[in-house]
């Protein structure tokens, strides 16, 4: 589909090569909701990063990404919040940060393309920055896994990692917004037409479920604002999804994963019930290739994933 | 030259309650717009297809529909960009509208949205104060310049999974032309342009930038969020769930380095709203029950006082 | 029956002017419009506006108005342009007042831009979005003031009962439903009529429908044969690369990299009147040093800061069509159909020979703009006489009686419709139409000959009566009938080239926009005249030069850039 994107606007960072991809050690930011309320997405990670031979590591005094929300209050404080975690990785010798969240992908890469963009932008970060001795040289670049995934790993690599194929398993894929949109902040693939999830799916031996929600918004950003907003926009979505035939869901993003898995039960009366249990991104990729099931905190989820994992034979 | 196999929704409200397709194949220069191939299809073959279009140089912004899946401007989408495989390209009506006939939508309610935001200048002063132009400088006129270029094709409302559940919401559009006239130095109704906004439910939107496809550039999604933050600046409904939520957040942030779900919750519902928190609390319970509840408390990210610095060199009010 | 005291006929920048024009002044009107007003075609003009504001450079409106007298090759009547000219400055201003984007200098006063055949910069713009952004500013108003707008009415019909107008029969494309509207003033602001070339400037409504209704009820059009060819438009699509671009420093090359147009306008060369210009490119395209057809608009020297900032939107529809980035490499353009300087004859206050008739804007020949037409002169004109327009309708209307409804005119467009709905078979409009777009195309461009033009008349009487004969619509719903709309379209489309046609055979010279290349001078001793165009019962016209030039201050000269 052609894009709308002006040849300049797409992010100077977006097909950067980087360090980490050779020596293989990667700076990472969990994100907020990772170490809240879905620890099951960074242990399954960690463990995941193990089987694949990368370290992932830390950036433990980074702070939240702004989580859009922020820009709402102040143009600046998510810009200067995010320089400050990459001041951190370039003072570890990293020059690439792996996220596990759409959000913070969106976030973080937004932050960076005004800093590599601007050097008033920059030199204003860095001024704020110097206060406490601290100092972003533009060197690092935002990517996250499932990119690291396809890019470093590979798909033909990682298909023949596979040691627990997933036997058919038909899986919608659910990108969340900030991980595609927009085009000049990610740009590492089209937004009105992403093929990376299902790729992956593909390799670890699942279906992928191609519909018309896979792009779309969860709503977990409103899911205050109005009664049934939430509900609504989930059930929209999961609808098509189950329509075309899913059976559980995939998302590189815990606030998508938040929304899927707690809001279909509301959103039945209106879109019909849907059940579909919504895995995070590390957590299949990580059971595809060997990880103990009980280790990636399946039984968190509100929708269990175990019940058609059974079915479909892929645990006992 | 190529073959291309329109597959075209055809609706006539007057005589049909349920569409259908027809596939019209069609033979068209390999450089040709969707557009283009449409009035083909209609001069060649069936005169009874139906879409709005005028100028096809995307500036007019009737030709707004739904090519496989997505909606943009048939006149600047390439045929060779979205044909599939199988030589075809699925055309149908943009979605959040009635359709009236084929393509051609009802589009009253998009209008209606601007409508309400007495979408004209009112300046503070008589025009008969200034025999000449109101003087504006240069960076003040930029910011307008964005805004400007939206021709009103409604693909950005077409796209916005808010207006779809709910079409209440007044959509990326008008709240960009809220920006328009929120930001300009001369209008004097900026306070009654951001309550009005907000009433008729800014913060509803979801921040998903489904409307960063505009095709003019005009970038609602960053206009919205302008928006937003004028009306935080300016205190409007502070009470409000959508203010509520911006500010627990910096709040929390500010305070911990992170964002904490539990006080976030809280704080944009209300502490003492019993009512809201009962609403949210089946979820929570559900959550609890396995074991997925966020903790109520959060310990701050080590040197936290870098983040409390960061919030007070830019003077962030929360 | 709907009852209005004015009814404007086009919801453009013309048509919104005047009707904002009439509420204010207190009249009951009405704009009926086939499309959403802002979807107008004046939306796509892009330069600029021009007026001597004099922010740039000293300027004077007697300035402005011999540029444009010069421009239109002393063919302009200069009482009206004098108007016009001595206008422009207030009604700019009107506009800024009420909001519009205008550019800027840095001292916060309206930003102006050279453009081709002025002595001084005095274009008004807007980046290259002129037209959208006053577009925007009179839709705002018509909100403001609360207009009642037929929205996707298409008309069909004037009325005239006892010789004076009584308003418009109008078709309502939602439903089907004919209305009669009667108007004690109609004033029409339908645009222009690009669509009789295959190759335009013009989108798809830009389908000489005013001039067509006015034509076929007995009103006269004037100077048809004078076509504006845009010099800088896209091979792929006829897309108009603003004149803007030239105006900030572009350069025209050919395949031998030269600034060809200094050999042929020594002094302004690229910024010369557009139809010196237009003939340059053709010559040299014609002589063999093009480049595939084409000639070169070269921005690259500008620099990418200026081209996104001055020209973002011409730098885009280059990208598209072209996929050449204009900041990296020159675009190849070529001459297209751009503006008809003809149209319904009309005085300077923009009333017809009809009392409660006017015409405003591109499908009005007042005339301002003679055989040429000066780049930014046209969005002025359609603010001017669309406010001139409704200030004479609104005195109008308080000395005139009621209006006569129409009925037998209702009853005669039901009866069109009807049968057109009826056909069974025989040749649909699109193919019509092609052949009256490929006369034109090959015979009425820009360099003309007798020969030339005579086989045009002959293919267009042929297509006039051919259409006459019986023309085949295929959609019959009543919902959104555009193949029916098309074919009325093409209808009036048809009677104007046939004009244009006739009236450039009969004109034996060369003048402003007309280049007969077995009459290649100007002969102001003979043609020194506006040329009348009757409509005759089988389609073609009747000529008659029974209207002289209006001549005040300027007399004819040697008209050379």
């Amino acid at each position: 589909m052609s894009t709308t994107l002006l040849p300049e606007e797409l992010p100077l960072d977006t097909h950067r090569p980087t360090r980490s991809r050779e020596s293989k050690r990667y700076g990472f930011f969990p994100g907020c909701v990772a170490k809240e309320s879905c620890k099951e997405l960074f242990n399954s990670t960690m463990l995941l990063a193990e089987r694949l031979g990368i370290e992932l590591i830390e950036l433990t005094a980074a702070s939240c990404c702004g989580a859009s929300v922020v820009n709402d209050v102040n143009r600046d404080v998510a810009r200067v919040l995010n320089a400050r975690t990459y001041a951190q990785a370039e003072a570890l010798g990293l020059d690439d940060v792996i996220t596990i969240c759409s959000t913070c992908t969106g976030h973080m890469r937004a932050a960076n393309k005004e800093l590599l963009e601007s050097e008033e932008q920059m030199t204003h970060a860095n001024s704020i920055l110097g206060k406490f001795g601290a100092k972003y040289n533009g060197t690092v670049t935002v990517r996250h896994l499932l990119w690291l995934l396809i890019d470093d790993i590979g798909l033909d690599n990682l298909r023949s990692m596979v040691v627990r194929p997933l036997n058919g398993l038909k899986v919608a894929p659910f990108y969340g917004c900030h991980i595609i949109r927009p085009e000049n902040v990610n740009g590492w693939e089209s937004a009105r037409n992403p093929h990376s999830l299902e790729d992956v799916i593909e390799a670890l031996g699942g279906e992928a479920i191609d519909y018309a929600g896979k792009t779309r918004c969860c709503g977990f950003h409103v899911q205050l604002e109005k009664d049934g907003i939430a509900a609504n926009m989930v059930g929209q979505n999961m609808r098509i999804a189950k329509d075309h035939g899913a059976e559980a869901v995939i998302t590189p993003c815990p606030l998508c994963h938040l929304a899927l898995d707690g809001y279909q039960q509301d959103a039945a009366a209106r879109w019909g019930r849907t059940d579909l249990p919504t895995f995070h991104l590390p957590q299949l990729v990580a059971f595809a290739l060997g990880v103990p099931a009980d280790k990636l905190g399946l039984n968190k989820h509100l929708i269990d994933p175990r019940l058609i994992m059974v079915e479909r034979e892929l645990i006992s | 030259m190529a073959k291309i196999k329109l597959d075209l929704f055809r609706f006539d409200e007057a005589v049909d309650t349920i569409p259908h397709r027809d596939v019209v194949e069609v033979e068209v220069p390999e450089t040709t717009t969707v557009l283009d191939a449409l009035e083909t299809a209609k001069a060649e073959v069936d005169g009874s297809i139906s879409f709005r279009r005028s100028c096809r140089s995307a500036i007019c912004g009737s030709c707004a529909m739904n090519i496989n899946g997505v909606t943009g401007l048939a006149c600047k989408t390439n045929c060779k960009d979205v044909i599939k495989a199988d030589g075809s390209i699925a055309i149908d009506p943009m979605p959040n509208f009635q359709p009236m006939k084929d393509m051609v939508v009802h589009m009253d309610p998009f209008w209606d949205k601007y409508s309400r935001l007495k979408p004209y200048l009112q300046p503070a002063d008589s025009d008969a104060d200034h025999p000449t132009e109101r003087r504006v400088s240069p960076e003040d006129m930029k910011k307008l310049v964005d805004v400007a270029n939206c021709i009103m094709c409604a693909t950005c409302y077409a796209l916005c999974p808010v207006v779809s559940v709910d079409p209440a919401f007044a959509g990326p559009a008008a709240i960009a032309y809220a920006y328009r006239f929120i930001e300009d130095v001369r209008d004097s109704k900026r306070g009654e342009r951001i309550g009005q906004i907000s009433e008729d439910y800014l913060w509803l939107c979801a921040h998903c930038y489904a409307c960063s496809y505009c095709p003019k550039h005009v970038d609602p999604n960053n206009r919205i969020i302008d928006v937003k933050r004028a009306a935080i600046s300016e205190r409007v409904m502070m009470d409000e769930r959508g203010p509520r939520h911006a500010m627990v957040v910096a709040k929390t942030i500010k305070q911990t380095g992170m964002l904490a779900e539990t006080e976030v919750i809280q704080g944009t519902v209300g502490r003492f709203n019993i009512k809201g928190l009962l609403k949210v609390a089946p979820l929570g319970l559900r959550m609890a029950a396995r074991g997925k509840l966020p903790p109520p408390f959060l310990k701050p990210i080590p040197k936290v006082d870098e983040v409390r610095t960061i919030f007070e060199s830019l003077e962030v009010r929360v | 029956m709907i009852r209005h005291d004015v009814v404007v006929i086009g919801g453009g920048l013309a048509g919104m002017r005047a009707a904002v024009e009439a509420a204010e002044g207190g009249a009951d009107v009405a704009i009926v419009s086939k499309m959403h007003p802002v979807r107008s075609h004046s939306g796509a003009a892009q330069g600029g506006i021009n007026a001597a504001l004099g922010n740039r450079e000293e300027d004077t409106p007697e300035a402005h108005a011999f540029d444009t007298i010069k421009g239109s090759d002393y063919l302009g009547d200069q009482d009206a342009i004098e108007a016009m000219c001595e206008d422009a400055p207030k009604q700019i201003v009107w506009l800024e007042h009420r909001g519009c984007i205008f550019s800027r200098m840095p001292d916060g006063r309206i930003a102006q831009r050279p453009f081709g055949g002025a002595g001084s910069p005095r274009t008004c713009y807007s980046a290259d979005v002129t037209g959208l952004v006053i577009l925007h500013t009179l839709w705002e108003q018509l909100e403001r003031f609360g207009v009642k707008v037929y929205e996707e009415y298409y008309c069909t019909a004037l009325a005239i009962e006892d010789g004076i107008g009584s308003g418009v029969v109008a078709y309502n494309m939602r439903n089907g439903e004919l209305e009669l509207i009667v108007a004690k003033a109609t004033i029409f602001a339908t645009g222009g009529a690009g669509r009789m070339y295959l190759k335009t400037t013009n989108g798809y409504a830009s389908t000489a429908d005013g001039v067509g209704i006015c034509y076929k009820a007995g009103i006269p059009l004037m100077d048809m044969e004078f076509m504006q060819f845009h010099p800088t438009t896209l091979k792929e699509n006829g897309v108009l690369m603003t004149e803007g671009a030239r105006g900030e420093g572009a350069y025209l090359l050919n395949a031998q990299g030269e600034r060809f147009m200094f050999k042929y306008a020594p002094s302004k060369g690229e910024l010369a009147s557009r139809d010196v210009v237009s003939r340059a490119e053709w010559t040299e395209i014609l002589e063999g040093r093009g480049v595939d057809g084409c000639v070169l608009l070269d921005m690259r020297h500008l620099g990418r800061e200026k081209i996104l900032e001055r020209l973002p939107q011409i730098r885009e529809l280059a990208l598209d069509a072209t996929g050449k980035d204009a900041v990296n490499e020159p675009i190849p353009i070529l001459p297209g159909a751009h503006y008809t300087m003809g149209g319904i004859e009309t005085d300077k206050w923009g009333a017809t020979r009809v009392p409660g008739v006017y015409a405003a804007g591109e499908c009005a020949c007042v005339s301002v703009h003679g055989s040429n037409r000066l780049g930014g002169n046209s969005l002025l004109e359609t603010i001017v006489f669309g406010s001139r327009s409704a200030r004479h309708a609104i005195d109008f209307i308080k000395k005139s009686g009621d209006v006569k409804p129409s009925e037998r005119t209702l009853r005669d467009q039901q009866d069109r419709i009807n049968a057109l709905l009826a056909s069974k078979g025989g040749t649909r409009a699109p193919k019509l139409r092609h052949a009256m777009n490929e006369a034109m195309s090959e015979n009425a461009f820009i360099f003309r000959d007798e020969k030339g033009l005579t086989k045009a008349v002959e293919d267009l009487d042929r297509v006039r009566k051919e259409f006459d004969a019986g023309v085949y619509v295929m959609d019959k719903s009543k919902t959104f009938n555009t193949d029916l709309i098309s074919t009325f379209e093409t209808d009036f489309l048809i009677d104007a080239s046939y004009a244009l046609a006739k009236c450039a055979l009969e004109r034996k010279e060369s003048r402003g926009a007309q280049a007969r290349t077995d009459f290649p001078e100007r002969d102001d001793t003979n043609w020194l005249k506006h040329t009348l165009a009757w409509r005759q019962a089988d389609g073609s016209p009747r000529l008659d030069y029974s209207r002289a030039v209006t001549i005040t201050k300027f007399e004819p000269q040697v008209r050379t850039y």
